[in-house]
């Protein structure tokens, strides 16, 4: 009996903790979901970002987590699906978590038909989460003219009012091993303005950085959830806020108009959270 | 003003505003090179006919069957263009045409943008140890980053099938058969 309180007490006093830690609304009909990115390295700072991803879904319960891109560094073997994404994200695949994840510069494109990457054996594919809510997975790696026209054409189609984009190569970072990468900005932006999307998530630089709207865009880094480049993100004017002092990974909720973030780190620390408004210009799009 | 004045003078309003509506995409020409295309399209339609025979991937596969899929698939490719030489894709004419346009893409301020993206994931830097082989041929080895081809580049070559794709190695241009990991050719020193 003794033991069973004390069990009890342990665990609300776990659950509380978390609870503290979480910034988000958590409202239980909105649409909540994980973003991981630079993750393959099968070393031990993916263990903890994955153990750390699966103890705030207790508290924070999501359906599906996007992956930002080098899913698998090095060798791209059964035995490292298995120790690079498998084991780790164990706890969250024996719970139903769906994954989504996107190519970076360090995969093998055969990852596409991979069946826990739920990509449909596409280099780019849409998926929607509910109704209202529309995610487009891009190739960054090769935009070439076949996938520009995919993508416009499946962003005029959509009348979703939430249109997230995710793919590696961020446009704007203040990463300075990488940073903006400038010829895809020229491509894809115009895009984006076009149709109304409203956030875009990358990987590659291996930090936490969000960015001010840029043209009314919401735009995210999430890069560090295994590998890490300290004192990398050097800031630019761009820069809203930024993390590179450990691993870290990203929750977020759509509630509506609104969409409420939180990047956490390897300790569990909240590192940036806040909220956004869709504008008034994607607003007007009829909802699918 | 005279009719004529005027006229002009909506055209060119009219001209301007749709060049600054006009996206990057709509506004550079791909080229088709006939020839060029036949080679891909023999290489390509070789390949399909070599996976037929191969037990089918599905859309959702086990790290497994990927494996063994890619690995059946390279050794029939290799085995099946074993006396494959340089050039038997990109012939004489398109490697002259593909080294004018991406030394025109990398080229002066404009073209550092490129040239960064170019560089970044190169698997074979100047002055590091050479990730990748350069060979027709050569399997592409896993743990070798893949080189991001800068979109603008991309726009002004001709398109691919989406089974094969251009990628940078070293200062090379390479085709890269995405199926079977292979270098099915390439242009040397396309950059310089």
């Amino acid at each position: 009996m003794r033991r069973t309180t004390f069990i009890v007490i342990f665990l609300s006093l776990v659950f509380v903790a978390f609870a503290q830690q979480l910034k988000l609304p958590n409202k239980p009909d909105s649409l909540h979901f994980a973003i991981i990115g630079d993750t393959g390295t099968g070393g031990r700072a993916e263990y903890e970002i994955a153990a750390k991803v699966a103890e705030f879904r207790k508290v924070f319960p999501f359906d599906f987590v996007v992956m930002m891109g080098d899913n698998m560094y090095g060798g791209q073997k059964p035995k490292d699906y298995e120790h690079k994404f498998e084991k780790p994200y164990k706890a969250l695949l024996d719970a139903g978590v769906k994954f989504y994840a996107v190519l970076g510069n360090h995969d093998d494109t055969n990852q596409k038909s991979y069946k826990l990457f739920n990509m449909g054996g596409e280099r780019y594919f849409t998926f929607k989460p509910r109704e209202g809510v529309r995610f487009f997975a891009l190739d960054s790696n090769y935009m070439d003219k076949r996938q520009l026209e995919w993508f416009e054409n499946e962003l005029a189609q959509s009348g979703s009012a939430w249109k997230i984009v995710f793919f590696h190569h961020p446009i704007y970072s203040s990463g300075g091993r990488h940073g903006s990468d400038l010829q895809l900005r020229s491509v894809l932006e115009p895009l984006f303005v076009k149709y109304g999307v409203n956030v875009v998530l990358s990987g590659h630089d291996h930090f936490y950085e969000r960015i001010k709207p840029q043209k009314g865009i919401l735009y995210f880094v999430v890069g560090g959830s295994a590998k890490l480049r300290e004192g990398n993100a050097r800031g630019a004017e761009f820069t809203a806020e930024s993390f590179d002092t450990d691993n870290s990974f990203a929750l977020m909720e759509i509630d509506q108009d609104t969409l409420h973030f939180q990047a956490i780190s390897r300790t569990g620390q909240a590192v940036d959270s806040g909220s956004y408004q869709r504008t008034v210009a994607a607003k007007k799009q009829k909802s699918e | 003003m005279p009719q004529n004045a005027v006229i002009a003078s909506i055209l060119f309003t009219l001209a301007l505003t749709d060049c600054t509506n006009r996206r990057f995409a709509d506004r550079v020409v791909t080229p088709e090179w006939t020839d060029f295309s036949e080679n891909v399209k023999n290489y390509t339609s070789l390949v399909d006919k070599l996976e037929k025979s191969l037990p089918p991937l599905p859309d959702k596969a086990e790290a497994e069957q990927i494996a063994a899929h890619k690995k059946a698939l390279t050794d029939a490719v290799r085995e099946a263009r074993k006396n494959a030489q340089l050039g038997e894709i990109f012939n004489p004419t398109t490697r002259e045409r593909i080294i004018a346009i991406t030394r025109t893409e990398v080229r002066g301020p404009e073209g550092k943008a490129a040239k960064k993206t170019i560089a970044e994931d190169n698997p074979n830097k100047p002055g590091q140890a050479a990730q990748a082989p350069l060979a027709v041929n050569a399997v592409y080895p896993d743990g070798a980053p893949l080189s991001t081809v800068p979109p603008t580049l991309l726009l002004r070559l001709p398109k691919l099938p989406e089974t094969v794709e251009y990628r940078f190695v070293g200062k090379a241009l390479v085709l890269r058969d995405v199926r079977a990991n292979i270098v099915v050719d390439y242009v040397p020193n396309a950059l310089s």
